[in-house]
């Protein structure tokens, strides 16, 4: 049986009308921006206390990645049967480098592309429902 | 009033895979032996500082200080457990240190070891599913294992400098060249380009023979006073240095297990290492060329490639042209891991920063044999453990 697809860890993203967002924060008193999000500014030197939560923006580019070839360790493995798949590390335009699965082919993963925010199933759990992450989608060139 | 501090004994069991062994009885006999190295006797001993493990969830197991302890008598002895993951033994080593510098134990027996499960490193059985922990995050939400940060790391290396796959896997042949000839390493078998490059690929770039495998082992280290070291038989291998480090705000490199970093300009790459080796040549009074040899943390051929540029020993990309040119063998420019190297060992990660002393004090006392680096005088040995440790020691003749 398969019941509706439900994140696989809650309050890391969010639908907006305009796609997904990475619920992140930022300093209020220095812009430096977390994800997830952060209770307090890490900079040494600021003096923010509080963080405010933020949408982070949904496209950027691959800073770099790696295809895995082997299946993490049960139970946080990928697919049934095991397909390569690519991490990314993305950087946003906030200056945050946040790393993700690729949605798609991980032929595509390369330095540099332009990348979007999406959401898609990581595995499923034992009751076989799909479990949701957020993914990078490669685009077709900033928008 | 600080001591100057010396390496007097060390004790390392062999790596390998022992299912009939125990990782207290394998603490105890390598324990033992830097005890006999020394020429000390257990009631010399005024303290003890013992590695346990730090796996993800919060789950600290492991050795114990008095599972070490426990048939060796119970004495009422001062025991320290120190847990900093894969740089566990750095600390236990650099609380060993401070214990003596600091006046409080003048001989203190550092030991650590470690029987590790098999095959690649997982989160800890039993480990909550704890949404505020991003080592939960990263292998639920990113099926992200240790090996891609260190592939992810690579690929940009390579774009960045243009090392080549085949830089990569000179890196692998070069330390089963060291390790065939280390009677403590797991993989005694040379290994060649094609062997390394035939390897199945498992995070790219890096291919299974371009990371360390997980061993079991363990190993000790004996600190005292130089003062008191004068009064043994055994010549004094000196303690320069011995610092730690934690992650830096803006290290552009993703640190484990985190999901994300912010980079800032100028900040410092692998900045838990970086700035625990920068340290520890400041403490030490030495520049990078002052140093006759390495043993960092080969977890996989990206570090030993990268690790010496970022702490100044070399140029950018400079490291490939070295291994291709053997400038980084025991008779080299540059010597790195003359061990042989986790890559030769396999990791018992609570026990590598121990591994490392035991080396380094052998090099420096001459009795390295084969992989003997001619002349050496002073060493440096650094670890990094998940969670953002990093440590560095400098020893000196």
């Amino acid at each position: 049986m398969t019941t509706a697809a439900t994140a696989v860890v809650q309050e890391l993203f969010r639908d907006t009308g305009d796609g997904p967002r990475l619920l992140g924060s930022r300093c209020p008193a220095c812009a430096a921006h977390y994800f997830p999000r952060a209770a307090t500014c890490r900079r040494p030197a600021c003096s923010g206390t509080e963080a405010e939560p933020v949408d982070l923006s949904p496209r950027g580019t691959i800073h770099s990645y790696t295809v895995q070839h082997y299946p993490a360790p049960a139970p946080f493995d990928v697919g049934d049967p095991f397909e390569p798949y690519a991490i990314v590390l993305v950087e946003l335009p906030e200056g945050l480098r946040v790393a993700g699965i690729l949605a798609g082919d991980p032929a595509g993963a390369a330095i540099g592309a332009p990348v979007e925010l999406s959401v898609g199933p990581v595995r499923r759990d034992p009751e076989g429902t799909d479990q949701l992450t957020w993914k990078f989608e490669l685009t077709e060139g900033v928008r | 009033m600080t001591h100057e501090t010396a390496v007097v004994g060390v004790g390392l069991h062999e790596f390998g895979k022992f299912p009939n062994g125990t990782a207290a009885a394998m603490s105890r006999r390598v324990a033992a032996e830097a005890l006999t190295d020394a020429g000390l006797a257990w009631g010399e001993v005024d303290a003890v500082v013992v590695g346990s493990s730090r796996f993800s969830g919060g789950l600290a197991r492991g050795l114990g200080a008095t599972d070490v302890l426990d048939g060796l008598g119970r004495s009422g002895i001062p025991a320290f457990n120190v847990a900093a993951a894969c740089a566990t033994g750095g600390s236990v080593f650099g609380l060993a240190h401070l214990l003596v510098e600091s006046g409080r134990y003048e001989t203190v027996l550092a030991v650590a070891g470690e029987k590790m499960p098999k095959g690649f490193i997982a989160r800890s059985e039993g480990a909550p599913e704890d949404a505020s922990d991003v080592d939960y995050l990263r292998w639920a939400c990113v099926s992200m294992p240790n090996p891609a940060y260190w592939a992810i790391a690579c690929t940009r290396r390579m774009a960045d400098l243009g090392t080549t796959d085949e830089d990569l896997a000179l890196v692998s042949v070069k330390a089963h060249r060291l390790g065939a000839s280390n009677p403590y390493a797991r993989y005694r078998d040379e290994m060649s380009l094609a062997d390394i490059q035939e390897s199945p690929m498992v995070s790219s770039p890096l291919r299974l023979y371009e990371l360390c495998a997980v061993s079991d082992g363990a190993a000790a280290a004996v600190l005292t006073t130089t003062e008191r070291a004068t009064r043994l038989e055994v010549a004094p291998v000196h303690v320069a240095a011995s610092e730690i480090a934690t992650t830096a705000f803006g290290d552009p490199v993703l640190t484990m297990p985190e999901i994300s970093t912010r980079a800032e300009e100028g900040a410092d790459p692998v900045s838990e290492t970086t700035i625990a080796v920068r340290r520890a040549l400041a403490a030490a009074e030495m520049e990078p060329s002052d140093i006759d040899l390495i043993e960092l943390t080969d977890n996989s051929v990206w570090q030993e490639l990268a690790f010496p540029e970022l702490w100044g020993f070399c140029e950018p990309g400079e490291s490939d042209q070295l291994v291709r040119e053997d400038e980084t063998m025991p008779d080299g420019r540059l010597p790195i891991n003359p061990s042989g190297g986790f890559l030769s060992f396999g990791e018992a990660t609570v026990a590598m920063g121990l591994f490392q002393v035991c080396e380094l004090t052998w090099q420096l006392r001459g009795t390295a044999g084969e992989r003997q680096v001619p002349g050496a005088r002073t060493g440096l040995a650094q670890t990094l453990g998940l969670g953002g440790y990093g440590t560095a020691v400098v020893l000196k003749r």
